[in-house]
């Protein structure tokens, strides 16, 4: 214990001055002080006794000072040695008090035990809706190949939702796009493809961009039919871009945004826009192609229609077919979004239903 | 097209089980949607009725002696409909068949045919029923009766020549030839790589004169016409064969006549028309286009305007039928017709499409039609429905055959180099042609390759339509995915950017994204009209909506997100906050304020503001937010909800701008009059925001404390600022806060605008966060709260220094508002 050397301190202290009585005064305040600190059961109680023996006015140290003033100067030097050394002695025997006060108050807070099983308590986060993330996943995905992400109206010309797309006034597509017509010559988008027009000719080639943006079709509402959905086009014209191209960049796609796993499956279909054209499938997710209820059977799901620019196409935008070529595809952004989370009804995306968006925040 | 695969094999030889002939369609682009297997029961025969006897012991049974080739079995049965010397179908004992009232026979049970007595009397195989056969569509009720000629013995299946698995496939628009199951048949045969029967159909010219003669009047609608009249018809019973094949095919059989012309379709592709050549007018038949007024009563007896300029077909007393589309009910074959006169024709697409939408009349033959079928096909249809009318009894004529017959010969160059760079792959020419030739194509291999599509496939016309023929012969599968990254391109992705850092922003802030429906009608404005409150003048409107909710497009998005406000509020847990970025239109005389600064060049393909303008309707990107509060009512001078909605607008606003903006006190109709503001970086509008007007949350049922804000996209910067670093502060400042009594009138903000442009020394930073008005101070004044913040860049600010700045503060606001400090005398 420090409090051995102390005592000897004081021992010779009084042996070699004569206020014999101050140096048995200061002896007991330190006693005083280490009985009392052992015994402290709080820290109000360690801060009384510092008061009652520290205090600049009243306190027990400072009266015994109070007669450094009648001693001879000779002695006034060794005097005030002791008197530091006990108010240190004081000083340690209150400190550790307090150590062990506190010690013992946090042992007990260190003790307790909290049942981190209750539920907690949700933070008030906003959160981006379904159809924004998948968007978001899809231009992350194309934005790492080079490709930019474009927008263009809702409200179209005939000459850009149809002609430009290749679909003159007579042909059956232009029945079959089922489209909302506003008054004079206008018309609700029935596919993101007249962007594609557009970019071609804002811009001139080589030209990667995808395309996001909302389409109308005049379909009653159902599980799988909604007259307003969201697309994300994809578009690369360049020299050299082929089928191929168009086939290794969907495969990617949907495996990045399916699984490793998933297969695709390009089959032939006809779009007037674009030709040689193909529908993608994805393999089914839970039945991995044997035929299920989810595939109705097939093995397959529809991700989307595709296929290689018409030249025609790419003339009327100014470019050169015989130079370049290019791939174009219209995926649906609800239906990778409801194969990705096993979504079973269309309607949920503009319900907004809390507990539909809640599971996505 | 429903394809029964028995009928196919009529002309591809094949023992490919269904699903693989369904792998083949679906590769080559006729994507098979379902493959629906025929049950075929075993131990089923043709057996004919030599006697039929009432049962003894009970009224309703007979008791038949049935020869079934090899035996005369005695079978009891319940059926009414049999008479001897009927032929029908037999299970022999140990048959399965299926239980009667089924209604789909392959997913019904089956019961097995046992030798038994049935009261009393010995029945040795069952007479049945086509559920019990779980054959395809309806026929009459009780034992099926077959055809007369059944030969009686022989295996049923074998004998209706039917069974196995119906295809339900998909053909696309541009492939009329495979509207047939000779079409269908072709491409099987080439994917199977087996041959395939060319159809040939019996020449069956008479030579007799055809009993009415055809004329083409207008050979931009009917480009050929061929006509066969055939006497001694008889609108009797299809053989079994054929109605089994038209019901397993989707049709209802009716009668000979009707069915050999919806056969001959179906099998062909040629839709075919027949008359009762008694009833045409004048014996003679013209293709014309329709005059003004003229009507028709079509087969389903309904009498039809006819636009004028329709294709029709007219005898001498009118319209008979339109052409492509559908007949006339006057002229049709019927139970009586005796002589029938066959049109199989040629018509324009366009023109028989136009005519089919305008009377909203689409029939199978329509559908054909307007796919522009090839000029060579009514030749084969006349020929193919002849061989059966033939068959059935009749005795044709000559032919009659007026119009263009043939398409002038054509070929195609194609590059083989510009082949494999649009697929990306490395077929030789030679194999490019040996792929052309297993779909009827010539092919001549030189420099580059001379190819000749056949009659049927009009929609090959140019090199293209020829490389996607190739792709599809050589398989799509057989084309290697090849991976590259897009070149280098300078294009402006700031809309994209824009819309995507707001809505991460809002999120970040709590808000919830929300897509709703963009074509609004009742439902929102019967919720204004509840709020008393006018709604947005004239939207666009749509023209051919499906319901009432589709009547225009949203000239705001207000509305649907406070729909969707309305039904969150009870579950919100008392606070609520929304949004949506979105296009709004309006139409462009109603154009609002702050979209007049957009650019409407309507010649720019994708303008850079993302506000659009065409003919007439403005489009523009715009973001709306709501925030509800059950707080209590308003009681203070400072609605803190509302600093509180403001201060997220100043951080979307700074996110995009480096900058909080510029407030000032702005009403809307849909905003509390009081409590509204506009919010402008660099002189244009970028924000508005305030509480909902009390009138429209209490329509929505929202709580008094709802706030919306909106955002003009168009007026924002597409991309944030690069922000310039500030050095950090390097010694510390002071903060004052004083309280000041000015005028009621008095805006806090003029009173900072006052402070930051009075040049005081050390002036960091005043923001004014409170309001005072009641009994402390003089009735029309009101005490507002500034916190000054004061700081030297080139020491620690002393006492002195700061009072005297605060001395220039007051002095400032005492001379242009004639402030004083509050609690003081002067």
């Amino acid at each position: 214990m420090y409090g051995g050397r102390r005592d000897a301190a004081i021992f010779i202290f009084r042996g070699i001055f004569r206020g014999v009585d101050v140096s048995d005064q200061l002896a007991g305040l330190v006693d005083e002080a280490r009985a009392g600190a052992d015994a402290a059961a709080d820290m109000e109680q360690v801060e009384a006794l510092r008061t009652a023996l520290l205090g600049r006015k009243g306190g027990k140290l400072s009266a015994v000072m109070a007669s450094l003033a009648k001693m001879p100067a000779a002695d006034r030097a060794a005097f005030g040695k002791a008197a530091n050394e006990a108010k240190a002695a004081i000083e340690a025997a209150l400190n550790a008090a307090q150590s062990r006060i506190e010690d013992a108050a946090l042992a007990g807070d260190l003790s307790r035990r909290y049942d981190v099983t209750l539920s907690a308590i949700p933070p008030r986060t906003g959160s981006l809706h379904p159809l924004r993330r998948t968007l978001d996943d899809i231009a992350g995905f194309f934005r790492s190949r080079g490709f930019a992400v474009i927008t263009g109206p809702e409200v179209e010309t005939e000459f850009y939702a149809f002609e430009a797309m290749n679909i003159p006034a007579d042909h059956p597509a232009r029945e079959g796009m089922d489209t909302f017509y506003l008054p004079p010559g206008t018309l609700l988008r029935p596919h993101t493809s007249p962007v594609q027009m557009r970019a071609m000719q804002a811009y001139p080639p080589p030209l990667a961009v995808i395309v996001p943006g909302k389409a109308y079709r005049r379909d009653a509402l159902d599980a799988s039919h909604s007259y307003m959905f969201h697309q994300v086009e994809g578009l690369h014209v360049d020299r050299g871009v082929t089928f191929g191209h168009l086939k290794g960049f969907a495969g990617d796609l949907c495996r990045h945004l399916m699984g490793k796993t998933r297969r695709t499956r390009f089959r032939p279909s006809y779009f007037p826009f674009t030709e040689p054209s193909a529908e993608i499938d994805l393999s089914c997710g839970v039945c991995d192609g044997a035929g299920c209820r989810v595939c109705k059977g097939s093995g397959w799901l529809e991700m989307g229609g595709c296929g290689m620019v018409h030249p025609n196409v790419l003339k009327l935008a100014g470019y050169d077919p015989n130079e370049f070529t290019g791939w174009a595809w219209g995926l649906g952004i609800e239906r990778i979004a409801m194969l990705r989370h096993g979504i079973d009804d269309i309607r949920l995306f503009t319900t907004n239903d809390p507990a539909f968006l809640e599971q996505f925040t | 097209m429903r394809v029964p695969l028995r009928w196919l094999a009529d002309y591809v030889t094949t023992s490919a089980d269904a699903q693989t002939v369904a792998n083949v369609l679906t590769a080559r682009g006729f994507v098979v949607d379902a493959v629906e297997i025929q049950p075929m029961p075993e131990r089923i025969v043709v057996g004919k009725i030599e006697a039929l006897q009432r049962h003894p012991n009970a009224d309703r049974l007979l008791v038949g002696t049935v020869d079934v080739g090899t035996q005369k079995l005695q079978i009891v049965t319940g059926a009414s409909n049999v008479a001897a010397g009927n032929r029908v179908p037999i299970a022999l004992v140990g048959a399965q068949v299926y239980e009667h009232g089924a209604t789909d026979g392959a997913a019904g049970t089956t019961k097995t045919i046992r030798a038994s007595a049935l009261r009393g009397v010995q029945s040795d195989g069952m007479m049945c029923s086509s559920t019990e056969l779980a054959l395809p569509g309806e026929f009459e009720d009780g034992i099926l009766i077959l055809d007369d000629d059944a030969p009686v013995g022989e295996e049923f299946w074998s004998a209706v020549r039917f069974g196995g698995a119906v295809l339900d496939l998909e053909v696309p628009s541009n492939r009329p030839d495979c509207l047939s199951i000779i079409g269908l048949a072709r491409e099987v045969a080439a994917g199977l790589n087996v041959p395939w029967h060319e159809p040939r159909f019996e020449e069956t010219l008479g030579s007799a004169a055809p009993a009415i003669s055809v004329a083409i009047e207008d050979q931009s609608l009917c480009r050929r016409f061929v006509g066969q009249s055939f006497s001694g018809v008889k609108a009797r019973r299809s053989p079994m064969w054929m109605t089994l094949r038209l019901h397993a095919a989707g049709m209802r059989s009716i009668d000979l006549l009707v069915d050999v012309s919806n056969y001959t379709m179906l099998e062909t592709g040629q839709p075919l028309h027949f008359y009762d050549a008694a009833k045409i007018h004048g014996a003679a038949l013209t293709a014309r286009a329709a005059r003004e007024g003229e009507t028709v009563v079509t087969l389903d007896g309904v009498e039809r305007m006819l636009p004028r300029g329709a294709p029709v077909i007219a005898d001498a007393d009118g319209i008979v039928g339109v052409a492509g589309v559908f007949g006339g009910q006057d002229t049709g074959v019927s139970e009586s017709t005796t002589q029938l006169f066959l049109e199989a024709a040629n018509f324009s697409g366009p023109a028989v499409r136009r005519a089919a939408v305008a009377l909203g009349l689409r029939t199978e033959a329509s559908a054909r039609h307007e796919k522009d079928l090839p000029l060579e096909l009514p030749e084969l249809g006349r020929r193919a429905a002849a061989a059966l009318l033939v068959a059935a009894g009749a005795a044709p004529s000559r032919v009659v055959d007026v119009g263009v017959r043939e398409r002038a010969p054509r070929t195609i160059a194609v590059r083989p180099a510009r082949v494999n760079s649009v697929l990306g792959t490395q077929l030789s020419s030679a194999a490019m042609a040996s792929a052309l030739k297993t779909i009827g194509f010539g092919a001549v291999e030189a420099a580059e390759l001379s190819i000749a599509p056949p009659f049927w496939r009009g929609d090959v016309a140019d090199e293209i339509d020829v490389v996607e023929e190739i792709a599809r012969c050589t398989g799509y599968d057989s084309i290697p995915e090849q991976r590259v990254n897009a070149s280098p391109q300078d294009v402006d992705e700031g809309l994209y950017d824009r819309e995507t850092l707001l809505a991460r922003r809002s999120a970040a802030l709590g808000y919830h994204e929300l897509v709703t429906l963009a074509l609004q009608g009742s439902a929102a404005v019967g919720a204004w009209e509840r709020s008393g409150l006018p709604f947005w003048k004239e939207p666009v409107p749509v023209v051919n909506p499906l319901s009432d909710e589709q009547r225009f497009l949203r000239p705001s998005l207000l509305p649907g997100v406070l729909e969707i406000a309305a039904r969150w509020w009870p579950r919100a847990g008392g606070e609520l906050r929304l949004f949506e970025i979105g296009h709004v239109f309006r139409a462009s005389d109603a154009e609002p304020e702050h979209a007049r600064s957009h650019d409407p060049a309507a010649s720019v393909p994708l303008p850079p503001s993302g506000a659009y303008e065409s003919d007439g309707v403005l489009e523009w990107p715009s973001l709306c937010a709501i925030a509800a509060f059950a707080d209590d009512g308003p009681d203070e001078a400072v609605d803190r909800r509302l600093l509180q909605i403001k201060g997220e607008v100043e951080t979307l606003v700074t996110a995009l701008t480096g900058t909080p903006g510029t407030t000032s006190a702005h009403g809307r109709l849909y905003l509390h009059p009081g409590a509204a503001g506009t919010i402008e970086v660099a002189d244009r509008p970028v924000a508005k925001f305030g509480r909902l007007h009390p009138r429209l949350a209490r329509a929505y049922e929202l709580p008094e404390h709802t706030y919306a804000f909106m955002l003009y996209l168009e007026n924002l910067p597409k991309t944030p600022p690069v922000l310039a670093f500030r050095p950090l502060p390097r010694f510390p400042g002071t903060q004052r806060d004083i309280a000041v009594v000015v005028d009621e009138a008095v805006e806090a903000g003029a009173l900072m605008d006052a402070i930051r442009a009075a040049a005081i020394p050390a002036l960091e930073d005043v923001k004014a966060f409170d309001e005072y008005r009641g009994p402390q101070v003089a009735a029309g004044k009101k005490s507002i709260a500034t916190t000054i913040r004061l700081r030297k860049s080139d020491g620690t600010i002393t006492d002195e220094e700061a009072d005297a700045s605060m001395n220039l503060v007051l002095a400032t606001l005492r001379d242009r508002f004639g402030a004083v400090l509050r609690g003081s005398a002067r």
